[in-house]
């Protein structure tokens, strides 16, 4: 039985070899798509200050905003909680805890399961790699229950917001499809978008079942998606 | 980003979560505890101020009870970048030293012979004429140096610069020769930059020599990152003779001899350089190793792989295997040291200020050598590393500043001390008896050399005289043995009670810290107006910042000396500059971002400054050295700001040094000390006296105004090992008679094996005595002494009585348990000035036997004589300038007040 603080340092090995997966020298093809950030999945929301919140209680200066920084930052906490765990600082241990969990579920999961998803689905070259990179996170998803269904009553969502923010449409039409808000991301498929967000909806569906630590999210995404379809049939 | 990512280390932030918001520090309410269960609300006015008692510098609240109007307790600051609104035992122990009832509450003159104990209370206004005109006086006769002021805890950046070069006068004297001037001549001689900042919280591998965790230089500020270091899986190592809490606490614990420490950093340099743990582009870049091969290794060719085999045949000799007989430590904890160094790399964080640095002849090479390992591994000015400290220190400017001089103090930087890297104070005495000058008015400002300084009785026989010292003010917040010798007694503010800035290097950043008096500053949220701080503080305790203003317009009442118009108001030339009018300026105008941060709230600078005591200027300041310039130093093509050193660069070589006759020293060496092992009779009753080790919660000369404080620390034994106890036939509790070079003092054994063999140890921070039963000095803390002449040049002081409980309006006073006031032990130190650095070699050879027959508990005897030749003997280690070029110094060494180039020339 693997100790806490082997357990956490496992995970930060994990999380280096994703932050070297979605390197800018890596993956300069996608990147130059659409670059693995929230601000660029997302487009409605810059994530800069909150970022810049998290770590400077870890006097941590990130790199960059996208997927690989965010990577390292959660590898850093994962560390940072194997070292708590390992020398009795249980304050530190825990506190990495929390901030790599909330880290995972405010800033990285839903953008980038569904960034990850597009890479798998469109770029034959890096899907094996985006395959198993997603899973890692649902699987941390899993174990964190980061995301699990809710009723809706429990005054956790604000009015007019869902797990992933506003979700009224943008006027602007291409602006909105542009963004994952609108329930699905594409990098580069040319599909009619009826098509594309009907399929996308059926996909966050399935994939809320297989993953309920996280199906909030998905189930979201997945009503975003058919609000989408009666958009762009008007 | 790399290529090939690494794991960050992250360290958890360590500011305080939980405290009164700012918004609401000027109505706090808490329920007073003592009413229970009666709930009785406290309104309390909260004014952020600054620690007076060690150099930190750490914020502090005070906590103004808005129904008395009194100063309820201090906690700490949050908004204080160094601190974070955490403080060691000495910062709310300030309430202690506002009301403490032997406390001096008015400005007092001599009315008996110097030393009688008989005091008259004079006006602020009489004393500020006596002595201003007296000043007047010696200035329009051109006898400027004739003025001094000697400054024992720190004031305010820049503040005295201004005033003494107002007044003309070349008469800046400090503690430093007896406190950093041997650190900072080997930081000095690297970058120019006199002292390091390690950035603690970030480093990986942390080597200490010094006891950081409990009381070293920026203690608390530095001792809270290096547990978040610690904490986030850093190691520590602490090199020190004695078991420390700090060294408790540490991953290593290095019992070395002392002043052997320089071997093992050139010992950890080789196998750096064996195992090519170097950072080479670094080192290229940065290191002057042209010049270093110029001059050393003329013959070989000029590249950098042929200066990295000179610096491995320059330190063959220093193995592990050397280092480990000659420091008296094993070669695992030698390799093991250098092992976590080289892994470290960018992340190797340290620190040395006093400790070694101070204690030995040829100290100085501690920082010296300890910066090489720092240069080797790349760890200057990088995340986790170490930079110098004026990247770390906010400098702000000062309102009007007046033009330098081109005078030379001879009696405070003498010609056989060119590279001191400040003044020889500790000379003053012995040059005033060579004849080398007298002093016509000497301010001591928070400083007492009688009982601090070695060799305090020849100190005490220059006060005493008046043909030497014609009038002597004291400016102290607490009597003290130094202060019972003078003419007048100023007392100037606490904490709580005092205008001035700070800035310290207490990690990666910048910060500026504003103490201001509590009670004004209460009173004047409430509508209340006050000209001068006295009249807000208890009886008539001034601050300095008004008092040199006001002492100013004294010494020139009409203008004619032309020194008056630097401290007019600038908006009425009528008046004198109010600290408002001169804070003001200084806010608005010289601190990059301030009055930004001021705007945003809604507020003017200073009121941003009032209200939250500080001002973070920058974060995360890291390789400065690499920023681009106009002017600086040339790497690979560019121009980059660098060090300010005469290369720009990092100097293993210091052709300074070496044109000022030091050429074996010019680069990091071994040099051995007055103490060596080697040249002890260890077999016999010689032993090794380590007598610079601070207590955790007392502050030299500071704090015996302080209750709590000495209910805590009131003990002063005689540290020695076991192995030595018996050797010599000592058990605990028994009087021991420890005899120097100049004579005697008797206190008592303490058997632990908490000290390596050889060496035994005593802390500064106790000894304090006063002449009378009811004035000179604290009874809190001193013992009633007499001191007798016996002789000529002979003096013994022998204590009365010890500590006991007294009657006074504080109830605790007669609540005293504790007895013993401990051994002025420094007053048999003779002068051991390094004719290097000037620093006062505070280690002691010493003889160790039992106490004779008539001997008592804290009986001092000294033969100042003896003394003179002691001083005489360390002198002729100099080597006097002037220069190559016919001056006194080199120019590019900071001293304080620097003056005009001309002033240079012998």
């Amino acid at each position: 039985m693997p100790t806490a603080s082997e357990v956490a340092r496992t995970e930060a090995h994990r999380w280096l070899d994703l932050a070297g997966n979605w390197m800018a020298e890596r993956a300069r093809d996608i990147w130059e798509l659409r670059p693995p950030t929230e601000k660029h999945v997302v487009v409605f929301f810059d994530p800069r200050a909150d970022l810049q919140k998290r770590t400077e209680r870890w006097s941590h200066d990130l790199t960059g905003l996208d997927l690989s920084s965010l990577a390292l930052f959660a590898a850093g906490l994962a560390e940072a909680e194997s070292v708590g765990w390992a020398s009795d600082a249980r304050d530190v241990a825990t506190r990495a805890y929390e901030d790599r969990r909330f880290l995972l579920s405010d800033r990285v999961l839903h953008w980038a399961v569904p960034w990850l998803g597009a890479v798998e689905r469109e770029f034959r070259t890096h899907q094996d790699t985006a395959r198993t990179d997603r899973e890692f996170m649902l699987q941390l998803a899993e174990e964190m229950r980061l995301a699990p269904e809710i009723e809706g009553t429990e005054g956790l969502i604000l009015d007019g917001h869902d797990s992933l923010g506003p979700t009224a449409a943008h006027s602007n039409l291409d602006l909105w499809t542009s963004s994952l808000w609108s329930g699905d991301l594409v990098l580069n498929e040319h599909r009619s978008p009826v098509e594309r967000y009907e399929e996308a909806a059926e996909r966050w569906d399935a994939m809320a079942s297989t993953y309920p630590g996280s199906a909030q999210l998905w189930r979201d995404l997945s009503r975003r998606a058919v609000g989408t379809v009666a958009l762009v049939r008007v | 980003m790399t290529t090939t990512p690494e794991i960050p280390r992250l360290v958890p932030g360590g500011g305080l979560t939980n405290y009164p918001p700012p918004d609401l520090w000027d109505d706090w309410v808490e329920w007073d505890a003592k009413t229970w269960p009666q709930k009785k609300q406290n309104r309390f006015r909260l004014v952020p101020t600054t620690c007076f008692n060690c150099e930190s510098a750490c914020g502090l609240l005070g906590y103004v009870d808005k129904e008395t109007g009194e100063i309820r307790r201090f906690e700490g600051n949050p908004a204080h970048p160094g601190s974070r609104g955490r403080n060691c035992a000495k910062g709310p122990a300030t309430i202690n030293q506002v009301n403490d009832p032997e406390r001096i509450l008015y400005p007092l003159r001599r009315s008996g012979a110097r030393g009688s104990g008989d005091w008259e209370r004079v006006s602020w206004e009489d004393a500020l004429a006596d002595i201003g005109g007296r000043m007047g006086k010696a200035i329009r006769e051109g006898r400027n140096d004739e003025i001094m002021y000697h400054v024992g805890r720190p004031g305010e950046d820049g503040f005295m610069d201004r005033t003494l070069k107002a007044w003309g006068v070349d008469g800046h004297n400090s503690h430093t020769n007896i406190c950093s001037s041997g650190a900072r001549v080997g930081y000095a001689i690297w970058s120019g930059y006199d002292r390091p900042s390690a950035d603690f919280a970030n480093a990986q591998f942390i080597l200490l020599l010094s006891s950081h965790l409990e009381t070293g230089h920026y203690f608390n500020p530095h001792a809270q990152r290096i547990m978040e270091a610690k904490r986030s899986g850093a190691k520590i190592a602490t090199i020190d003779p004695r078991l420390s809490n700090t060294a408790s606490m540490s991953d290593y614990w290095l019992s070395t001899w002392p002043g052997t420490e320089p071997g093992l950093f050139l010992a950890i340099a080789r196998l750096l350089l064996e195992w090519d743990a170097v950072d080479h582009e670094f080192v290229r870049r940065w290191v002057n190793w042209e010049k270093s091969l110029e001059k050393r290794f003329p013959e070989r060719p000029r590249t950098y792989e042929a200066f990295i085999d000179a610096l491995k045949q320059t330190y063959e000799s220093f193995t592990p295997e050397w280092a480990a007989e000659e420091c008296g430590i094993s070669v695992d904890q030698v390799v093991a040291v250098a092992e976590e160094v080289a892994k470290a790399g960018h992340r190797f964080a340290s620190h040395t200020w006093r400790s070694t640095g101070s204690g030995n002849l040829g100290g100085w090479q501690a920082a010296r050598t300890l910066q090489f390992l720092h240069v080797l591994t790349g760890s200057v000015g990088t995340k986790g590393g170490l930079s110098p400290a004026g990247w770390g220190k906010f400098k702000p400017a000062h309102w009007n500043m007046p033009p330098t001089h081109g005078r030379w103090n001879e009696l405070l930087w003498p010609i056989e001390y060119p590279l001191a890297h400040h003044e020889m104070s500790i000379l003053l005495p012995h040059l005033i008896n060579q004849g080398r000058g007298k002093l016509d008015v000497y301010f001591t400002r928070v400083y007492n050399p009688i009982w601090t300084n070695p060799d305090g009785f020849s100190w005490l026989e220059m006060l005493t005289d008046e043909s030497k010292v014609g009038l002597h003010v004291a400016l102290t917040p607490t009597w003290s043995e130094t202060a019972q010798y003078a003419d007048y007694v100023l007392p100037m503010g606490v904490a709580a009670e005092r205008h001035d800035t700070h800035s310290y290097e207490t990690h990666a950043a910048q910060w500026l810290g504003f103490r201001q008096p509590v009670l004004r500053v209460a009173g004047e949220r409430e509508g209340k107006k006050f000209n001068r701080t006295y009249e807000a503080n208890p009886g008539e305790v001034w601050e300095e910042t008004e008092f040199w203003i006001d002492l100013s317009w004294h010494v020139d009442p009409d203008g004619s000396l032309g020194i008056r118009k630097w401290f007019e108001s600038p908006n009425d030339p009528s008046r004198p500059v109010s600290v408002d009018e001169y804070y003001g300026w200084m806010f608005e105008n010289s601190v990059p971002g301030l009055p930004e941060a001021a705007a945003a709230e809604g507020l003017d600078p200073l009121g941003y400054m009032r209200k939250y005591g500080a001002f973070e200027v920058a974060r995360d300041v890291y390789r400065v050295h690499e920023r681009p310039a106009e002017t600086g130093v040339e790497i690979d093509g560019e121009t980059k700001t660098g060090f300010k050193s005469p290369s720009g660069k990092l100097e293993w070589y210091s052709e300074t040094m070496d044109d000022w006759g030091w050429h074996d020293e010019s680069i990091p060496t071994y040099l051995k000390t007055h103490v060596h092992w080697r040249d002890m009779d260890l077999g016999g009753r010689e032993r090794i006296l380590l007598p610079i080790f601070r207590l955790p919660t007392l502050i030299h000369t500071r704090s015996g105004n302080a209750k709590y404080l000495y209910e805590i620390s009131h003990g002063h034994p005689l540290w020695m090992n076991p192995a030595d106890a018996d050797a010599l036939g000592f058990e605990t509790g028994d009087m021991v008679r420890i005899t120097t070079d100049i004579g005697w003092f008797v206190m008592r054994a303490w058997r632990t094996q908490g000290i390596r063999p050889g060496v035994v140890a005593a802390s500064h921070h106790m000894g304090r005595w006063r002449l009378n039963e009811d004035s000179g000095n604290e009874r809190w803390s001193s013992a009633l002494v007499d001191v007798q002449q016996l002789g000529d040049g002979q003096w013994r002081l022998r204590q009365q009585k010890g500590i006991e409980p007294f009657e006074s309006d504080d109830p605790d006073s007669s609540r005293i348990w504790w007895r013993d006031p401990g051994v002025n032990q420094n007053l048999a130190f003779p002068v051991h000035p390094d004719p290097v650095s000037g620093m006062h070699a505070w280690h002691q050879r010493v003889t160790l036997v039992a106490a004779k027959d008539g001997d008592q508990y804290g009986d001092v005897v000294v033969d100042t004589r003896k003394s003179t030749q002691v001083f005489e003997q360390w002198m002729e280690l100099t080597k006097p300038g002037p220069g190559p070029d016919g001056t006194r110094r080199p120019m590019w060494l900071d001293r304080p007040v620097k003056p005009t180039p001309d002033a240079y020339r012998f």
